[in-house]
């Protein structure tokens, strides 16, 4: 065990370790903010919905640019995978509460039909010799968080500010149209904009969250937090606070504990394997909570 | 409120009990062994091996003069632009191959495809028309 | 001048129209009461006055210095509200948002307002509890109290002591006349003639596709429809 622990120190100075933690920690913060808006407005898959349409436009773009000729490593370029996840999650938000059904339909057959063009671009396009490792790769996120380029690292922190920004500006917007958008906007407040607003955060997470945990994790990336909060706090600003204080540990001890044992653990799973005991404990916590006061 | 002051300094008292752990061990191991290694690429998880591995590649300047230990499968293999033979070690990740030329002092090279494991310093050179390539300064390795 | 005058108006969904030919006006202190099965389009109906909905043809006006974010509105609850994770306070406080504009923070007077409106309705005292954790009742009150930071001007309410019991639903119908009582004009889609009888001024009864009756409280209870949904209720005429 202390074998471990002093190994881990070592990879702690390591600086794409540091980068991987800051980065780490800066995604679980942000989608963990919109976590407990997308937990509540009953959209909890758009998470998963929305990446699977990040990794088919993330393949289908590598596979374009290697047909033209192109030897990059296509590693999530932002600005191509960005604005088409844009575009899907305010198509898909703004088919408002009331056709939620029509929502929940749309979602899949997006998010299904994009894994499959993924997987099938990957297939016939992909030059490497390991090619279910790479699939394997994009589902669940491994190496990616570590092997960041210092831009990546910048271009996420300039991220994270800005949609923290916009949900501290925005908060008492985001919990009206929340709690009851018919109320909102029948009292003159702008809801499809304030939704489209929240449609972009969400977009710019999913892509950031999907380096970090991989297109298959995302939801839980994004729920877990939201749902351990509510177990045990009873306003919106609590569940919102402990639900970020539960994501950015969680994050900070997945990566950790993906470090320690002889051959590491997946860092995204590892990070969702935490989330899900935390969650577990406060579930435990609430139901004895619940039952002392009626006592 | 109370609630969430309760668990942030429960998070609190976790975390400094993890860190009390260890500190003392690190000056008396590194003694222990005769060359300090900076880089201990065998006792990485598969992860950092290959970040790191990608890491050289990417950002050479950083590892300069650094130690490293590595294991893996010997294979030279000539060229003919340079009428020799480079001397690669073939080390696997988990994920992918990665490759990195060794130059061992007195050219004791074993048979190819052996299985070995060595010790050696870092650093660039230029050879012909290429500039600041990587390799491996190696005393001595073992076959296993 | 009117507050707020609905002209030849249909309302409807996906194209079919539920009611057409809609007409009343509502001025200052009315108490509207609307009455239908269900089914008939009373909610399609409120919710085009409240503009969430097109009208299908016709229109509405409104007027007598009546600001399109100065209607109060107490809709049917959803699930969601339902298992909603925020304090009675956050509720009531997200009435005043309209009066924000692009401000972030509530100020000192919209604060103000909500543990005033919470007072109103008595439940002051469960300005820091769960919403979801409150009873049918309490969540409505919690929801008018909402509505009027919206505004004091007029309000709209949606089958307000749905789900409520005896006792509960009395309380909600002598609130909001209190309500109507001190000028806030009142638009209410109710089941239940009897107590709106006590207090609406004004009745629109919607049938099926049509009409019934528009007009004030005393031609409606002596009107042929209105005397045969009183013999319906079994209750008492005025």
């Amino acid at each position: 065990m202390s074998e471990g622990l002093q190994r881990l120190q070592g990879f702690l100075e390591m600086d794409f370790v540091q980068n991987a933690v800051i980065v780490g920690v800066l995604i679980a913060f942000c989608s963990s903010l919109l976590g407990v808006t997308l937990v509540l407005k009953r959209l909890s898959f758009i998470g998963s919905g929305l990446s699977h349409v990040s990794f088919g436009t993330t393949t289908i773009v590598a596979a374009i640019v290697m047909i033209i000729g192109y030897d990059s490593q296509f590693d999530n370029n932002i600005f191509y995978v960005l604005p088409v996840t844009i575009l899907c999650s305010v198509l898909l938000l703004l088919s408002g509460p009331n056709s939620k059904i029509k929502g929940d339909s749309a979602l899949a057959m997006i998010s299904v039909g994009a894994l499959a063009v993924g997987y099938l671009f990957m297939n016939i396009f992909s030059k490497s010799a390991n090619l279910s490792g790479d699939v394997c790769k994009v589902l669940f996120g491994s190496t990616a968080i570590l092997t960041l380029k210092p831009e990546t690292v910048s271009v996420c922190i300039v991220l994270s500010l800005l949609v923290t920004a916009v949900f501290i500006l925005f908060y008492n917007k985001i919990f009206a149209i929340t709690f009851d958008e018919d109320f909102s906007s029948a009292t003159g407040i702008k809801s499809k904009i304030y939704n489209l607003l929240l449609a972009v955060i969400i977009a710019v997470i999913i892509v950031l969250a999907m380096n970090l945990v991989g297109a298959l994790l995302v939801s839980a990336l994004v729920v877990f937090p939201a749902l351990t909060a509510m177990r045990l706090f009873k306003s919106f600003r609590a569940v919102t606070i402990c639900s970020v204080v539960v994501s950015v540990v969680c994050a900070a001890l997945g990566i950790l504990i993906s470090m320690l044992p002889e051959k590491g653990t997946p860092i995204g799973s590892t990070i969702v394997a935490v989330d899900i005991a935390v969650f577990a404990v406060f579930s435990i916590i609430g139901f004895v909570n619940q039952r002392l006061r009626t006592l | 409120m109370k609630k969430l002051a309760l668990l942030l300094a429960l998070c609190l008292v976790l975390t400094l009990a993890a860190g009390c752990e260890e500190g003392d061990n690190d000056p008396r191991a590194e003694e222990r062994q005769s060359v300090s290694v900076d880089y201990d690429l065998t006792s990485y998880t598969a992860q950092i091996a290959n970040a790191t591995m990608l890491d050289m590649n990417e950002n050479p300047e950083k590892y300069i003069g650094k130690t490293f230990k590595m294991k893996g499968t010997f294979l030279p293999v000539f060229v003919e632009e340079i009428d020799r033979d480079v001397n690669y070690i073939q080390v696997d990740d988990g994920c992918c191959m990665q490759y990195f030329e060794f130059k061992l002092k007195g050219e004791n090279y074993p048979p190819e495809e052996s299985d070995i494991e060595f010790t050696g310093v870092f650093g660039l050179y230029d050879e012909g028309d290429y500039t600041e390539l990587i390799y491996l300064d190696v005393d001595n390795l073992s076959v296993i | 001048m009117a507050q707020l005058s609905c002209n030849n108006l249909s309302v409807g969904y996906e194209g079919k129209a539920v009611v057409t030919d809609i007409s009343f006006t509502v001025n200052a202190g009315d108490y509207l009461c609307i009455l239908g099965e269900n089914g008939s389009g009373k909610s399609t109906l409120m919710k085009t006055i409240l503009r969430l909905k097109s009208p299908m043809s016709g229109n509405i006006e409104s007027g007598d210095g009546l600001l399109p974010n100065e209607i109060g509105y107490l809709p049917q609850q959803t699930v969601v509200q339902k298992d909603f994770p925020a304090s009675v306070r956050e509720v009531v406080l997200s009435g005043c948002l309209n009066g924000c504009g692009l401000r972030p923070f509530y100020n000192r007077k919209e604060k103000q307002l909500a543990a005033e409106n919470m007072e109103r309705l008595g439940i002051s005292d469960l300005s820091i509890r769960c919403y979801r954790e409150l009873s049918g009742g309490q969540q409505q009150r919690a929801l008018l109290a909402r509505a009027l930071c919206a505004t004091r001007k007029i309000l709209l309410l949606d089958e307000p002591t749905a789900g409520l019991d005896p006792n509960a639903t009395l309380e909600m119908y002598d609130l909001i006349a209190d309500l109507n009582k001190s000028g806030t004009s009142i638009i209410m889609i109710s089941h239940d003639l009897v107590n709106s009888a006590k207090h609406a001024s004004h009745i629109l009864h919607i049938g099926k596709q049509s009409v019934l009756f528009s007009g004030t409280m005393s031609d409606y209870i002596k009107s042929d429809i209105g005397r045969r949904f009183v013999d319906f209720m079994g209750g008492e005429s005025a």
